[in-house]
C-alpha cells in the first residue's frame, strides 16, 4: 500500500500573513512547480482550492499569553504528530515548504527524520530581529530563505532572493 | 474623510477605542474591521471580517492598520495612504520590526502613541512619503533543484 502513494509537496503555514506569503509563493511559482500535487497542513480552517487536500493543525503558540503557551504547545505537538502520521501514510511527500510560523516545527522534524528535504521562509515581518520559529527552523531546514538582507547577520547560511 | 481601520486576524481593542473616542463622526466616516475584538465602536460602523476587503480599501481615503506584515506590505505595494499603529499587546516583537522598517524608510506614517491618533491621521494625509519598491522573490530555481532531486 505504501508503494502506491501519490507524490506531493507538503505546504505548511499559519494564518494571516503566513497564509498570504504562501498564496503569493504559489501564485508566482513557475508552471513546473504548480503542476505538482500540493497538499497543505495549516491552522487555517477555510479550504483553499490551491491544494488537493488540506489538513488542519492547531497553532503552536498563543500570541497573547506566556502561560497558555505550554498547554497550547502540548496540544500542538500531539496534533501535528497525528496529522503527519496520517499524511505520510497516504502520500509520498517529496519536499516540505513552509512560510512559518511555529506550526512548521514538528512537521519539519518528522520530515527530516524520513529523509524529506525542508525549505523554510523566515517571515517577511522579520527585518531587524529573528523570530523564535525562524531560529529553530534555521537548524532544521535544508534551505532557509530570509526576505530582508538585514537578517543575514543572524542567519549566516541563509539565502536572500527578494520578497514574496 | 473616509477611513477604513483593519487589524487582519488579531484583535486590537485599544485601537478601536482610540478611533471611536478621537475621530468624531462629523469629521470622519470610519468603517472598522475589528476581527475577534471585544470593544464595539459606538460612533462608527464596524464588522468582524468581510470578503470585500479590497472594496473597503479602495473606497477609503486613508487606511489605518495594525503593523501586520500582510496588511502593511500589501497596502504599501498599492501605494494606499496609510497610517500604521503597531499592536504592543502582542508578546513578540513582530509588529515593532515592521513599524521601524516603515519609519526608517519613510514609507508611511506610524503612530506609536494611541493618544495622538488624530494628529497622526492628519499627518498621514498631509506629509509626503517615499514610494515602496518591491524586490520580487526569484529563488524558485533553487527550490526546483531540491524537488527534482528528491
Amino acid at each position: 500500500m505504501l508503494k502506491n502513494r501519490p507524490e506531493v509537496i507538503l505546504m505548511v503555514y499559519g494564518k494571516g500573513g503566513h497564509a498570504a506569503q504562501m498564496a503569493r509563493f504559489i501564485d508566482r511559482a513557475p508552471e513546473e512547480l504548480k503542476n505538482k500535487q500540493l497538499i497543505a497542513l495549516t491552522d487555517v480552517k477555510t479550504k483553499d482550492k490551491l491544494f488537493s487536500h488540506q489538513f488542519y493543525c492547531v497553532e503552536a503558540r498563543d500570541k497573547f499569553s506566556y502561560i497558555k503557551n505550554l498547554v497550547v504547545f502540548v496540544l500542538y505537538f500531539f496534533w501535528a504528530l497525528a496529522q503527519m502520521i496520517h499524511i505520510l501514510s497516504k502520500y509520498r511527500v517529496i519536499t516540505m515548504i513552509s512560510t512559518g510560523p511555529g506550526v512548521a516545527v514538528i512537521p519539519a522534524i518528522i520530515c527530516r527524520l524520513f529523509g524529506i528535504k525542508v525549505i523554510y521562509f523566515e517571515s517577511w515581518s522579520r527585518i531587524f530581529t529573528p523570530s523564535i520559529a525562524g531560529k529553530i527552523m534555521y537548524r532544521i531546514a535544508n534551505l532557509f530563505f530570509i526576505q530582508h538582507k538585514s537578517l543575514q547577520k543572524f542567519y549566516p547560511k541563509s539565502s536572500f532572493f527578494g520578497r514574496l | 474623510m473616509k477611513i477604513f481601520v483593519t487589524v487582519g486576524h488579531t484583535h486590537y481593542d485599544a485601537l478601536f477605542k482610540a478611533v471611536d473616542e478621537q475621530l468624531s463622526p462629523e469629521k470622519y466616516q470610519v468603517i472598522n474591521q475589528i476581527s475577534d475584538g471585544t470593544y464595539f465602536p459606538e460612533n462608527h460602523k464596524y464588522f468582524k471580517y468581510t470578503p470585500q476587503l479590497q472594496d473597503e480599501i479602495n473606497n477609503a481615503d486613508l487606511v489605518i492598520t495594525h503593523a501586520g506584515a500582510g496588511s502593511v506590505f500589501y497596502l504599501l505595494e498599492i501605494a494606499k495612504p496609510l497610517l500604521i499603529v503597531p499592536n504592543f499587546d502582542r508578546i513578540d516583537n513582530h509588529q515593532k520590526d515592521i513599524a521601524d522598517f516603515v519609519t526608517q524608510n519613510n514609507y508611511a506614517s506610524v503612530c506609536y502613541d494611541l493618544e495622538q491618533l488624530e494628529k497622526h491621521v492628519l499627518a498621514s494625509v498631509n506629509h509626503s512619503f517615499t514610494q515602496y519598491e518591491k524586490n520580487n522573490f526569484c529563488g524558485y530555481d533553487k527550490i526546483l533543484d531540491i524537488i527534482n532531486n528528491a
